[in-house]
């Protein structure tokens, strides 16, 4: 079995100041990895990179996904061939709605896959229902993206969205700050509901919490550019009780 | 200089050719142009209102400036079928085309070509023309009122309302040529109409043209003005909009600037009357070498009015964009409402936009507000989007598409809606053909 995402000895900056400092990652299908470690270690720095996020020098090492180097891939590339990021500050864009939005999502992707533009009765449809599986109000799908959303309702349309798109490997950045119990709940279920043998998570979060609900099959501590040390989910625990003096 | 003195030269030679076809009172305006603007020619440079603007590239150019004065026959205006509109008619070279040239509708409105109008209704032409622009005078209008030969002249009466009309403003010398259009708009107390508007142009020749328009708007008349510019990228129009706004009245324009080398529109609202509503929308979307110009200016002589300009455009490559908005509040115009925002996108650091607004206020108990703002493609955004597998040139349309937004919701009119979407979508998809049939989408052309 191929992994669906490798990555070995990527170092990677901006302005000439190096973030990662040789990050090895190897995730497979069907699993969920969680990343933890304390602030400005280069988490969402990590994903941005796998994302192609212009601005950043990779400077050493490689990411292959799906057996494939992507490192010169632009972002939309990436996003087509399977990989969701759901953002830690989701960006508000005005006069877009989210319907436009995810219709035109909806059908790069089927482009890509040599399909037809999707139905417009189809697409309702399957706003619907995957509107349902993280319980959003129906009413945002007339407003922009997310717009005047609630910081709860902006983490719960990047579920939505991910539900949508259904991804090989959606990367998780933290998705569970500033949720109340119930959102954080249906958000888990959301992910749960989408894991299958062929895809895999990578859960970015501060808070063991979010792991009672999303159980991941590894947890990798990250700390000043490389991840320092991985486990089962007790490492989550262990973190939770003695903090980051546990890798320092 | 070449174009001034061109004209000067065709002035001095066809006296009789420019001004024996008016009554006398339009030739004693005409003539006094024609010597103004041998006196004082184009507009110059270290004039404030049109420093930015690149008007060497028109005044060293050789637009033939006759061909305004010479009728041709040929000249048909290709009838044009559209359901939602009462009245399709065109405005070719600067002369009034439609089958009948001057004609009485049995609601009263009486619609067809100015100077006609100056023959046939002499009182009614002489009590309003020229008056609002002899108070303003602006640049151009000297040029206008000394070459026209002739326009459009619609009188709506009293109580009158719900009529649309339909014009067709094209340019279509063989030659290059200098075109001067004159239009006379007359609505009397609470009568309403719709006009929207196309400048076009058929041939692949140099154009400059002026166009003024004056237009009265008695008590509670209402009049809802659309505009679509899409010329060739030789050619040019000036125009200047003069409005005269009564008590209770509604003035609304929305003017979308697609295509052209320049564009300038000008716009002058005063607000005589009370209680008015002056709405006033504009979008301007340019690239290449052109340029767009919006100058604005809303006077609120007496209370309790309300006034509204709204103006965005997007600059790509080397264009180049000027702003210049005013708002006056005369000492009497207490409990005045009054707002301006321009806004605009720059997509390359060649691009330019220069944005002023201005407020002059007299009076105490007022509201207004101004401001103005230029930025780039949000790159956010922009990664947010494409995150989510939309190419990179979609996810900049897609957010160019939403700027226009606030001006597109705007229309009134529903059946309007769509069209101007689709050529808003064209054109910044860089699809817009100058020969596409206007925004009136003609169902034939015969
Ligand atoms: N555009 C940038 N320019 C300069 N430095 C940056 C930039 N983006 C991130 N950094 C720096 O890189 C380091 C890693 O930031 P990153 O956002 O990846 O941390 P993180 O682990 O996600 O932190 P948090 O838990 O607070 O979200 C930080 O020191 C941050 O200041
Ligand atoms: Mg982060």
């Amino acid at each position: 079995m191929n992994p669906i995402l490798e990555i070995k000895n990527l170092h990677a900056g901006i302005g000439g100041k190096e973030i990662l400092k040789g990050l090895n990652l190897t995730v497979n299908p069907g699993e969920v990895h969680a990343i933890m470690g304390p602030n400005g270690t280069g988490k969402s720095t990590l994903a941005n990179i796998i994302t192609g996020r212009e601005g950043y020098e990779v400077t050493e090492g490689e990411i292959i996904f799906k057996a494939k180097d992507i490192l010169s891939l632009d972002p939309e590339e990436r996003a087509l061939e399977g990989i969701f990021l759901g953002f830690q500050y989701p960006v508000e864009i005005p006069g877009v709605s989210m319907t436009n939005f995810m219709k035109a999502a909806i059908d790069a992707k089927r482009k890509y896959k040599g399909l037809d533009p999707i139905k417009p009765g189809e697409f309702l449809k399957m706003m619907r229902e995957k509107q349902a599986l993280v319980d959003i109000p129906d009413k945002i799908k007339n407003r922009s993206v997310n717009e005047g959303f609630s910081g709860g309702e902006k983490k719960k349309n990047e579920i939505f969205q991910m539900a949508m798109l259904d991804p090989d490997l959606a990367i998780l950045d933290e998705t569970d700050s500033g949720l109340d119990i119930d959102a954080l709940r249906s958000v888990a279920e959301g992910v749960n509901k989408l894991r299958s043998k062929d895809n895999a998570f990578i859960v970015i979060t501060h808070y063991q919490r979010l792991l009672d609900y999303i159980v991941p099959d590894i947890v990798h501590i990250m700390y000043d550019g490389k991840i320092v040390k991985s486990g089962d989910k007790e490492l989550a625990l262990e973190l939770e009780e003695k903090g980051y003096k546990l890798v320092e | 200089m070449k174009l001034q003195d061109n004209i000067i030269e065709y002035i001095n030679e066809n006296q009789a050719l420019l001004n024996d076809s008016f009554p006398d009172f339009i030739k004693d305006i005409r003539t006094k142009a024609q010597q103004d603007f041998i006196k004082k020619g184009f507009p110059s440079q270290k004039n404030e209102k049109w420093r930015r603007t690149k008007l060497k590239n028109i005044a060293d150019q050789y637009y033939h400036p006759g061909i305004n004065m010479i009728f041709d026959k040929e000249l048909k205006w290709e009838s044009c079928v559209v359901p939602e509109y009462d009245r399709a008619v065109a405005l070719v070279n600067g002369h009034y085309v439609a089958e009948k040239i001057l004609e009485v509708l049995p609601n009263g409105i009486v619609i067809g070509s100015l100077q006609a109008a100056t023959e046939k209704y002499p009182d009614l032409v002489k009590r309003y023309f020229n008056k609002l622009v002899a108070q303003q005078n602006k640049a151009f209008d000297d040029l206008n009122a000394a070459m026209f030969a002739d326009g459009l002249f619609l009188y709506v009466p009293k109580n009158v309302q719900g009529f649309r009309l339909q014009i067709t403003h094209r340019l279509d010398a063989k030659i290059d040529a200098l075109i001067n259009v004159r239009n006379l708009i007359i609505l009397e107390e609470n009568a309403q109409i719709d006009m929207v508007q196309c400048d076009d142009s058929n041939q692949h020749r140099s154009h400059f043209v002026t166009f003024n328009a004056e237009v009265f708007l008695a008590d509670k008349a209402k009049l809802n003005w659309y505009k679509y510019q899409n010329i060739n990228n030789l050619s040019a129009i000036f125009s200047n909009h003069y409005y005269e706004v009564g008590s209770q009245a509604n003035l609304y324009t929305n003017f979308i600037e697609l295509n052209g080398k320049t564009l300038r529109n000008e716009q002058f609202a005063q607000i005589i009357g009370v209680a008015a509503k002056v709405d006033l929308y504009g979008l301007y979307l340019a690239d290449k070498l052109q340029q767009v110009d919006n100058v604005i200016f809303v006077s609120h002589d007496k209370e309790g009015s309300y006034s509204n300009q709204k103006f965005k455009g997007i600059l790509d490559d080397s264009a180049r964009g000027f702003f210049n908005g005013q708002i006056l509040v005369k000492k009497d115009a207490q409990q005045t409402n009054a707002f301006q925002k321009n806004d605009n996108i720059l997509l390359t650091d060649k691009a330019r936009i220069s944005s002023q607004p201005f407020l002059e206020i007299y009076a105490d108990d007022v509201s207004c507000s101004h401001g103005s703002t230029t930025g780039q493609i949000d790159e956010d955004a922009l990664f947010y989007i494409r995150q989510r597998g939309i190419s990179k040139r979609d996810a900049q349309l897609l957010q160019l598409y939403a700027f226009t937004g606030e001006i597109i919701d705007a229309i009134k009119i529903p059946e309007l809606i769509e069209p101007t979407k689709d050529l808003v979508k064209k054109r910044l998809n860089g699809k817009l053909d100058v020969c596409e049939d206007c925004i009136l989408q003609c169902q034939t052309r015969t």
